[in-house]
C-alpha cells in the first residue's frame, strides 16, 4: 500500500509525463498546465487507496483525460472553432495501390508477428510518439480525440465543426499514416534500435 | 439478382476495403458493406494484416497515456 508521502513522490514523478500528454492533446501550454494541476489536486485529495505505482498511474491519467476532455468541450463552445482538416493531399496514399486499387507488391501490409510483445519495450513507445507527432497537427488532434480520449465521431464533428465525411477521411488518413510509420520504423525495420 | 451481388462484391478493391475497415472502427457498417468486406478479407492477406494493424493502433492508443513521455524519460536517464 502506498502511504501519502510516497503517493506525493509518485505524483511528482508522473507530472512530467502528464504534462507532455496534455500538451500533445491540447497544443497549448497554459491549458495543459491547468489540466495537469487540476488532475494532481484531485489525485491528492482523493481517499482512494493504491497498492502500487501502476494503479496510481492508471487512475491519475484517467483523471487527466477527463480534465482534457472538459477543456476541449469548453473550448469549442465558443463559435468559429472550425479547423482545417485538409492537411493531407487528396491522393496522399494513392501510391500504395495500383491503378485498380489493389496493394502494390511492396506496399502490401505484411504481418507484424506478435505486436503486443512490443508494449513492454520503451523504444517502441518512443517510436509510437515520434510517429504520432509526425502526423499533421489537426489530423493528429482528430485521431487522438477519437482513440485516446474516446470521443465518438459525431461529437468530434460537432466540437470541431467539420462534416462527418471529413471526420472519417481524416481518421482514415491518420491510421494510414501511423500504420505506415510504425511499419517502417518498428515492425518491419531491420534495425529497430539504431534508427532512433 | 445474385449476379448483381457478385458484381458488387467484385468491385471492392484494397483501397476501398481499407477505407471501410477504418470506417468500421468509428461506426457500424451497412449489411452490404460488411458482406463485401468479409468477402474481400477472405481473399486478401494484405488487407487482413491491415485490419489487425489498425486494431493494434487502437490498443496502443489506449496504453499510450500511461507511458508518460518515453522520449523525455530516456533523456533524463
Amino acid at each position: 500500500m502506498l502511504n501519502s508521502d510516497s503517493r506525493i513522490d509518485e505524483l511528482v514523478s508522473l507530472r512530467r509525463g502528464m504534462l507532455k500528454f496534455a500538451r500533445l492533446q491540447l497544443r497549448d501550454d497554459a491549458s495543459a498546465e491547468d489540466a495537469v494541476q487540476e488532475a494532481l489536486a484531485a489525485a491528492l485529495s482523493g481517499q482512494k487507496q493504491f497498492n502500487n505505482r501502476a494503479q496510481l498511474k492508471t487512475w491519475v491519467f484517467a483523471i487527466l483525460k477527463n480534465k482534457i476532455i472538459d477543456i476541449i468541450r469548453e473550448r469549442t463552445r465558443s463559435p468559429g472553432a472550425a479547423i482545417a482538416v485538409d492537411e493531407f493531399p487528396e491522393d496522399a496514399y494513392d501510391d500504395l495501390f495500383n491503378e485498380k486499387g489493389f496493394w502494390l507488391e511492396d506496399a502490401r501490409p505484411s504481418s507484424w508477428g506478435d505486436p503486443e510483445s512490443s508494449f513492454s519495450s520503451r523504444q517502441f513507445w518512443q517510436v509510437f510518439e515520434i510517429c504520432l507527432t509526425r502526423l499533421p497537427e489537426n489530423t493528429a488532434r482528430v485521431f487522438m480525440m477519437r482513440e485516446m480520449l474516446g470521443f465518438e465521431t459525431e461529437e468530434i464533428c460537432k466540437e470541431l465543426a467539420i462534416s462527418p465525411t471529413n471526420c472519417w477521411v481524416v481518421l482514415h488518413r491518420a491510421r494510414m499514416g501511423l500504420r505506415l510509420c510504425l511499419d517502417e520504423r518498428w515492425f518491419n525495420s531491420e534495425n529497430r534500435y539504431a534508427e532512433l | 439478382m445474385s449476379g448483381g451481388l457478385i458484381q458488387r462484391i467484385d468491385m471492392l478493391n484494397c483501397k476501398h476495403a481499407t477505407m471501410l475497415m477504418s470506417q468500421g472502427m468509428d461506426k457500424k457498417l451497412g449489411a452490404l458493406q460488411r458482406v463485401n468486406l468479409r468477402f474481400h478479407l477472405m481473399m486478401c492477406g494484405g488487407c487482413r494484416n491491415f485490419s489487425n494493424q489498425i486494431m493494434l493502433l487502437r490498443k496502443s492508443c489506449e496504453k499510450f497515456p500511461q507511458q508518460g513521455s518515453p522520449i523525455e524519460q530516456l533523456d533524463n536517464e
